[in-house]
């Protein structure tokens, strides 16, 4: 290996546009306007910025959770010893619901109200297997057994222990219908948690009561409210699920940005101070990184936790523009653009925070490559300390067989790695000790994981019409118990819609009620009970509360907690929530309504599960997209197809390589991953391109600048590693892994590549100094 | 002013401090004694038969319902301690807590049994786990086991109380286990439920460690019984 001359770059050209050639011949003007913009922007920075969670950034909208209904926590105070811990948080619950009358809604029907409402309509509301089961236990005899057989019960000292609810159910009509697929689940909370009579959710052990709000206002100001109506009771309130998830990102945003970008900048001098060994040009380099974080923190003013991960990200790939030894045109622009593109493939995602950046991130390398390819150069003019790089670079040749092997090794690994990857949604973000508190993993462990619920809208003309959709839609949800779904809350299971109630009527009438209730009270009365205490079951048998229709529950006392699922609007709407089923390999239950169409769910898991479905169809798609820009830009910088191929196919085989390596590693895949594997992909492109550009002209190839440039990427992926935020952990180990992939591709396998497609195309050997046409 | 009330409170501090520690020895004391003497008798027991009449007091009925039976303590079929509480006649119950759980099986031949399911019911599980334990031979340490203990002054009483973090509050309020002044033996478990009933289990004609086909031939009754009722 020769030393050589290093490639030109067409600076020499007197009537091109070149930034360094503007940039050495008005070093002062350059530098001036720069620190002049520099300032500028620094005092508009501190006063635009604003930093946001982006826990559901890559969720779609409609799939996100309801933003205005965040879930409190109520728990007792670590020093707290009451003597009734239940009533203590019970007691608490109603002061915080006096104060926020308007803001608090129950998360579940209040016991009593919803125990009452079961026990008055529930022969309109079994179906007619369960009916006809009741009428077979409504014959004389059947009445004096039961009644025998509850007095046989009586004397057994587990008796009211046992879960029989005699004075709801003397006969055990309804004791079955909680095995009846739990659609009836009045008085049972989700979980382990149980329904409180004000309808909050109460944990097993009674330490820990979670209340529903239904509120516009900032965290801040709602909370100041519940801590002044608690009081000084020994109660602790706290934000758990999605409300909680989202400030733990946003405290993690504001808390470790500055330390984020200043650890990622101090690798990256290290880098570079160990490659270049020169103080000014690393020094210049840092400045010039530094501002253009100013420029882009005007540009792009709002940043998220994912955010804040691509723009270190960025910090690393950037020094692409500082260390362009080795152009893959005359101009130095197509590396560039193949940066800047390199997410352009995210536009086609359902991604929300991924098709920002697909654009936000042309506009960072925008921003990044103007001081680096013109300030620069300034810097240097004015200052000195431009590193030479005479007599570095070498000969390079290429090597067919070895990249032929090497090439066919990284693409059965990375098919073969892609049926074994662990997927991992973006429902759930990965924030370390952010993200929990002791409150949340109380949510998570005594009520429910707010996770896997999911929503659907029934509408109709006015709020009772869109409650018996609610009616029908719910029962047709409810067949699909337990296979696909857990559990659903809706109020429709509470209501009969207008035909079925004159078809239930009929049947009622066939079972002659009232004869049999009047000959249950002779019987009670007969064995020594007292019929009264039965009030509730008889009231509720001889249907004196009339039937269970939209209206009267609308109007009746189960009014207030119908809140939390009415949608306010024309048409109206009623919500119902339903649990999926925790094997997050079934995929979105297609259920049908009652005219056959498919009930459309919204949340976090349909999202999962919906992408889980198509991520490795739509991943080889952004792949694709990727390799067919990075091919263009590469062929319209050196109009040889043989090189655009080489790079296209290395951007390939760095992409199966880092999935194969994901694999083994165990790392998941999945959304979160995209931008790491789509950055690693263009680092190998560019890479790609140089060595087979400096190999066709014939020139010096600067390994050294290709590793460099790599290893700044590396550094940013260090800086990501090392936060110990597991959402960041698993992107910077990609990165490192990504782009020490592509510069090895780079250098051993694109050239050889290049070669085997020449000799398949019949050309040999590139037009010297000129261009090779594949 | 501010130095002299100071001094004063830490004075009654001083004094309030070995009385409150003393209060807690002497509960200490009780709950002891009351182990000791019930371990008297329990310690003892391989087996067990004694006269039962099961009082229950509650709103459903015009009068308490009082029914006689038996108590058997001993090893079922399989070898494991098992309890009975068997009603005399057929319009009672026999009440069996093993090794497969609690039951309420109905004398009567065709009537469902049913099942006491500590998992779903937690006031269940520590009900039965206290009533296996008020007869098992031991030292007391699962008799007052996931309970907060009360030692009346007066009489030979012991009462078990579920913790103030446990869920079986919300059915069982207290048992009250009243022992013998001489042997130690239960004589009567005043069971209140948190609903208003009080079940009163009075206990008499103490037989310990008959002869083990008594028992054999009690638990395999019982198993008959039991056997293939529908739940």
């Amino acid at each position: 290996m020769v030393p050589r001359a290093p490639a030109p770059d067409g600076s020499d050209r007197p009537d091109a546009i070149s930034l360094s050639r503007w940039a050495t011949r008005w070093p002062t003007a350059v530098i001036g306007a720069w620190l002049v913009l520099a300032a500028v922007c620094a005092a508009l920075v501190s006063g635009r910025f604003v930093t946001r969670g982006g826990s559901e950034a890559l969720l779609p909208p409609e799939d996100r959770h309801l933003a205005d209904e965040p879930l409190l926590l109520l728990t007792l105070r670590d020093d707290a010893t009451p003597e009734d811990p239940a009533a203590l948080l019970a007691e608490s619950a109603a002061v915080i619901a006096e104060r926020l009358a308007q803001e608090r809604v129950p998360i579940a029907a209040p016991a009593g109200e919803a125990a009452a409402w079961f026990d008055a309509h529930a022969l309109f509301l079994v179906d007619d297997a369960a009916l006809g089961q009741i009428g077979g236990r409504l014959g004389d005899e059947a009445i004096s057994d039961a009644i025998e057989n509850l007095r046989a019960r009586m004397s057994s000292p587990l008796f009211g222990v046992s879960g029989e609810e005699p004075r709801r159910d003397p006969l055990g009509l309804l004791g079955h219908l909680d095995d009846d697929g739990g659609r009836f689940s009045s008085t049972h909370g989700p979980g382990t948690s149980t329904i409180t009579a004000a309808g909050d959710l109460l944990a097993a052990d009674g330490t820990a009561c979670l209340l529903q709000l239904r509120t516009t206002r900032p965290s801040d100001a709602v909370l100041a409210d519940v801590h002044a109506a608690i009081g000084d009771r020994p109660v602790v309130a706290a934000w758990v699920g999605p409300r909680h998830v989202e400030q733990s990102a946003r405290a993690l945003v504001d808390d470790a940005g500055l330390r984020l970008v200043a650890t990622a900048l101090a690798a990256i001098a290290a880098v570079l101070a160990a490659a270049l060994r020169r103080v000014r040009a690393t020094l210049a380099i840092l400045v010039c990184l530094v501002t253009s974080v100013v420029f882009a923190a005007i540009a792009l003013p709002e940043l998220d936790a994912w955010g804040l991960a691509i723009v270190i990200l960025w910090l690393g790939f950037a020094c692409e523009g500082a260390l362009h030894l080795q152009r893959i045109s005359a101009r130095g622009w197509p590396a560039a653009t193949v940066l800047a593109t390199a997410m352009a493939p995210l536009w086609l995602s359902p991604y929300p925070a991924w098709q920002h950046w697909s654009w936000a991130w042309a506009v960072l390398v925008a921003i990044a490559i103007v001081p680096l390819r013109l300030v620069l150069p300034a810097i240097h003019a004015r200052i000195g300390g431009a590193v030479s790089w005479e007599g570095r670079g070498f000969s390079w040749r290429a090597l067919p067989v070895l990249a032929s092997l090497l090439a066919l090794v990284c693409l059965v690994a990375g098919v073969v790695a892609v049926s074994s990857l662990r997927y991992r949604g973006a429902e759930r973000v990965g924030l370390g000790e952010y993200g929990a508190s002791a409150a949340q993993r109380r949510l998570l462990d005594d009520f429910f994981d707010p996770a896997s619920i999911v929503r659907t809208h029934s509408e109709g003309a006015d709020p009772a019409a869109a409650l018996e959709r609610a009616a029908l839609d719910a029962r047709a949800l409810s067949e699909s118990i337990p296979a696909e779904l857990v559990r659903v809350d809706s109020p429709g299971l509470w209501v009969a819609r207008a035909p079925e109630l004159e078809r239930r009527r009929a049947a009622l009438l066939a079972l002659e009620l009232p004869a049999r209730l009047e000959h249950m009270r002779a019987t009670l009365e007969a064995k020594g009970f007292r019929p009264d205490a039965f009030g509730e079951f008889l009231r509720g048998a001889a249907m004196q509360d009339g039937a269970p229709t939209a209206d009267a529950m609308l109007s009746g006392a189960l009014g207030p907690w119908l809140r939390r699922y009415l949608v306010p609007g024309k048409p109206a709407a009623v919500r119902a929530f339903v649990q999926l089923s925790p094997d997050a390999d079934v995929g979105v239950p297609r259920i049908r309504d009652a005219d056959g169409q498919v009930i459309a769910l919204h949340g976090p898991a349909v999202a999962s599960r919906r992408d889980r479905a198509s991520f490795a169809d739509w991943l080889g798609i952004y792949a694709l997209c990727q390799m067919w820009i990075g091919a263009l830009v590469v062929w319209l910088g050196t109009r040889s197809l043989t090189i655009a191929i080489s790079a296209a196919f290395s951007t390939l085989a760095t992409q199966c390589a880092v999935l194969a390596a994901m694999a083994l590693l165990r790392l998941p895949v999945g959304p979160a991953m995209l931008p790491a594997l789509l950055l690693v992909g263009a680092s190998a492109t560019i890479s790609a391109g140089r060595s087979c550009r400096a190999i066709d002209l014939d020139r010096p190839l600067f390994a050294t600048g290709i590793i460099v440039t790599s290893l700044c990427q590396v550094a940013a992926g260090v800086a990501l590693l090392g936060s110990g935020v597991a959402m960041w952990r698993t992107m910077g180990l990609v990165v490192i892994l990504g782009a020490t992939t592509a510069s090895g591709v780079g250098l051993f396998i694109a050239p050889g590549i290049c070669r085997v497609l020449r000799r398949v195309a019949g050309v040999d050997t590139p037009a010297p100094g000129g261009e090779a046409r594949g | 002013m501010i130095h002299r009330r100071t001094w004063l409170v830490a004075a009654i501090g001083t004094l309030a401090w070995p009385r409150r520690g003393g209060a807690d020895d002497i509960e200490d004391k009780r709950l002891e004694n009351r182990l000791e003497l019930w371990a008297n008798f329990a310690k003892r027991t391989r087996n067990l038969l004694v006269r039962l009449t099961t009082t229950r007091e509650t709103s459903l009925l015009r009068e308490p319902l009082v029914v006689t039976g038996t108590l058997v303590f001993g090893p079922s079929a399989a070898g494991s301690p098992r309890l009975v509480l068997r009603d005399d006649g057929l319009g009672g119950s026999t009440t069996i807590l093993d090794e497969r759980g609690m039951r309420i099986v109905p004398n009567r031949a065709d009537a469902p049994a049913t099942i006491v399911d500590g998992d779903r019911v937690p006031g269940a599980a520590w009900l039965g786990a206290r009533l296996r334990a008020a007869f098992a031979p031991g030292e007391g340490e699962a008799l007052v086991a996931d309970s907060r203990t009360v030692v009346p002054r007066g009489g030979h009483r012991l009462d078990l109380l579920p913790l103030r973090d446990s869920a079986a509050r919300k059915l069982v309020r207290s048992v009250s286990l009243h022992f013998d002044a001489v042997t130690g033996a239960i004589v009567e478990i005043l069971i209140a439920e948190v609903q208003g009933d009080r079940v009163r289990l009075q206990l008499a004609d103490h037989r310990q460690n008959v002869p083990d086909a008594d028992i054999a031939a009690a638990m395999a009754e019982v198993d008959a019984l039991a056997a293939g009722r529908r739940e």
